[in-house]
């Protein structure tokens, strides 16, 4: 008979057996394939799972700029071809109240009074690899969403309105419609109806009954995409509602402080504001309170002129503190300054290397993407997700991005317009064909609508698509199904654009 | 009121009021065990030997404002708040001090065990950091980047994600 640490006693050839349920024996966090190198007791998986730096989940917070869609520029008869519609927001909010399992308040807004609504949906994340639905269904969705027009219209007083594109497919729309009926929550967070005019609805998936969330991403929309650990999560959520308190038109177009063909490879950011933080998308999602640092400023002064008149250097200074003072001072940081304080030198460097910073409490790790070595014949470059952790990637999580922000303040928009009529990328009436130079995976995935989306135009990219094998291939920036890519505000060509075949390949 | 003597290390001994004093772990211990109720001039100084003067006077001036605070609870780092906690207006002006002298005061609030200030000067330090590039970190607290210039470009790929364009 042997005893184990664990307090239990069994004879000496069970001992495998035991070790598989042992309570005290290391094993690796359930995550390790996520990236997760921790190896813990088995008693405490449960405690570490909550705060598992894998457990990550991508911020699916739509920001809603002021888009105007061709398709309601096609549909609305009242012939300015301007429509503001919300409904599609409404109806997005409310199919995913529906479809997935209610979320904290945090998690779900709609602002009732503006046209605008933000939407969130925890399982975003999956969904929002949408670039793996075969080109076919993407088409499907767009002609889909060109061909219906609501039937709640009627509804919205607008009865004398002709209906100039319905195409055979409006028994998708009832069955929205029916969706739509049977949610409880519909009611709490639509606008009133009568401002529902001229709603359209895009991105309906033909293959089941009700729409996923993620196929009810308008035109225009922008996503957040941050990936946040999963117990901070609410806690981000919370943030942008407090970045966002009314989301008025100029406030959320300014949001988009970057060249909307910047996947294109434009570089050009509207910088008049600065203190804004902004994420890979461009969005302002924080703003840096300059104020805040004021402590350091005079130490700046103070002791940047100490240490050049004399190389003494014998006042203590950050470094010079104890190590528990030091950690102390870490302690109250968030991942952000970390990652700041971090590349400030070698020592801090090291000591945020450690453990307990690390994989601390504001840590994420996700897989990394690695070039293929050999490019496919296409000329296509493919990558692969590196399943080994060690080349895992190690970053702080979202949410601290948010510190000190202060709301109010938004540049206006009026800079896009003008940067956009001499953008040497804003090429016009041309499909893009050249490959996308792809900088970052979430790149790909964000931008799979047209940058000049919230001026009209309706196209469609087919960023990438993932093969079965885990392939993903990058596909050149094809236009799909664009039909009457209007523009008002800048001179894109009015007209269809060709639709280009993708060069999709394994 | 009963008072203290207390030598610091830069040989200076500073008097302070006993119930201030008593804010501080490591004093409350002290005269516990010495067992001082009363100053007495023939009394020799208690010696404190990581306590700058300028620091001490500081740290009990501190101690005399916040001797009604209730006692700090306990020191849990998980459950600190992630949102950062706002210095009160009084402590703020407080620590408006040259940086040697803040790294003084928390060096001394350590050694005198004083929970309280502690507190608020680590995050009076971490207000300074937070918020700011690592250029501008090095600038304020006088960090010299010794970095080679591979891991600098390694930092750099590390931490693009979250610089400013």
């Amino acid at each position: 008979m042997i005893h184990c640490d664990c307090g239990a006693c069994f004879h000496a050839c069970k001992r495998p057996d035991h070790l598989l349920i042992c309570p005290r024996q290391l094993v690796p966090c359930i995550n390790v394939a996520y990236g997760c190198d921790r190896r813990l007791p088995r008693q405490q998986l449960a405690s570490h799972l909550p705060v598992c730096p894998a457990s990550i989940v991508q911020c699916p917070l739509m920001l809603f700029p002021e888009f105007v869609t061709s398709s309601m520029s096609v549909a609305c008869p009242d012939g300015d071809g301007f429509c503001r519609s919300n409904f599609d927001s409404a109806l997005c909010l409310s199919l995913m109240l529906k479809e997935r399992r209610p979320a904290s308040s945090n998690n779900n807004y709609s602002n009732s009074k503006s046209a605008k609504s933000v939407a969130n949906n925890n399982n975003y994340g999956e969904g929002h690899r949408a670039g793996s639905e075969p080109l076919d269904q993407l088409l499907g969705y767009r002609s889909q969403g060109l061909g219906d027009r609501d039937d709640d219209k009627e509804e919205a007083g607008e009865k004398s309105a002709e209906q100039p594109h319905r195409l055979p497919s409006s028994g998708l729309s009832a069955r929205i419609l029916s969706c739509l009926a049977e949610s409880p929550n519909l009611h709490q967070h639509q606008p009133p109806l009568p401002q529902l005019v001229n709603h359209h609805l895009a991105f309906v998936n033909p293959g089941d009954g009700c729409p996923r969330a993620h196929d009810w991403r308008p035109r225009g929309a922008r996503v957040c995409s941050q990936v946040v650990r999963r117990d901070e999560f609410s806690w981000h959520a919370a943030q942008h509602l407090r970045l966002y308190p009314n989301l008025s038109g100029s406030d959320t177009l300014a949001a988009e402080t970057v060249c909307p063909l910047a996947y294109l490879g434009c570089t050009a950011r509207f910088t008049g504001d600065k203190g804004l933080v902004f994420d890979l998308f461009g969005h302002a999602f924080a703003r840096r309170d300059t104020s805040v640092g004021c402590l350091g400023d005079e130490k700046a002064s103070g002791v940047g002129d100490d240490s050049s008149d004399d190389d003494g250097y014998c006042s203590p200074g950050l470094m010079t503190l104890p190590d528990e003072l030091i950690d102390r001072i870490l302690s109250y940081l968030d991942s952000h300054a970390l990652l700041c304080l971090r590349s400030t030198c070698r020592a801090m460097r090291h000591r945020l290397d450690d453990d307990r910073w690390r994989r601390g409490r504001s840590c994420c790790v996700e897989l990394g993407w690695e070039l293929l070595a050999n490019q496919s014949p296409t000329g296509i470059t493919g990558w692969r997700q590196v399943s080994k952790p060690s080349r895992a990637r190690w970053f702080a999580s979202g949410q601290a991005a948010f510190d000190h922000h202060r709301p109010g303040g938004l540049p206006a928009a009026a800079w896009m317009s003008k940067h956009l009529a001499s953008c040497e990328f804003n090429q016009r009436s041309e499909t893009q064909t050249a490959p996308v130079r792809v900088t970052d995976l979430g790149l790909m995935e964000a931008e799979n609508a047209c940058p000049l989306a919230y001026l009209g135009c309706g196209a469609r990219y087919a960023d990438y698509c993932a093969g079965n094998d885990g392939l993903v291939t990058v596909d050149s920036a094809g236009c799909y199904g664009n039909e009457n890519c209007v523009s008002e505000s800048t001179d894109e060509s009015k007209g269809r654009l060709p639709r280009e075949p993708g060069s999709q390949s394994t | 009121m009963p008072g203290i003597k207390l030598l610091t290390v830069d040989n200076e001994i500073v008097e302070v009021d006993a119930d201030t004093a008593k804010q501080s772990l490591l004093l409350r211990s002290m005269l516990h065990d010495l067992g001082v109720t009363e100053i007495d001039d023939d009394e020799e100084a208690i010696s404190l030997p990581h306590v700058t003067a300028a620091a001490l006077r500081k740290a009990m001036a501190w101690c005399a404002h916040h001797k009604d605070d209730p006692p700090p609870p306990e020191d849990d780092e998980n459950a600190r708040d992630l949102q950062p906690q706002q210095l009160s207006s009084w402590d703020a002006e407080f620590l408006r001090m040259d940086q040697s002298a803040l790294f003084e005061l928390i060096q001394a609030a350590n050694y005198l065990d004083i929970r309280g200030l502690l507190d608020t000067a680590c995050k009076a330090v971490a207000d300074a950091i937070r918020g700011r590039s690592p250029e501008e970190i090095r600038k304020a607290f006088n960090i010299r980047c010794d970095f080679t210039p591979q891991e600098e470009e390694q930092v750099r790929r590390e931490t693009e994600w979250c610089e400013e364009k």
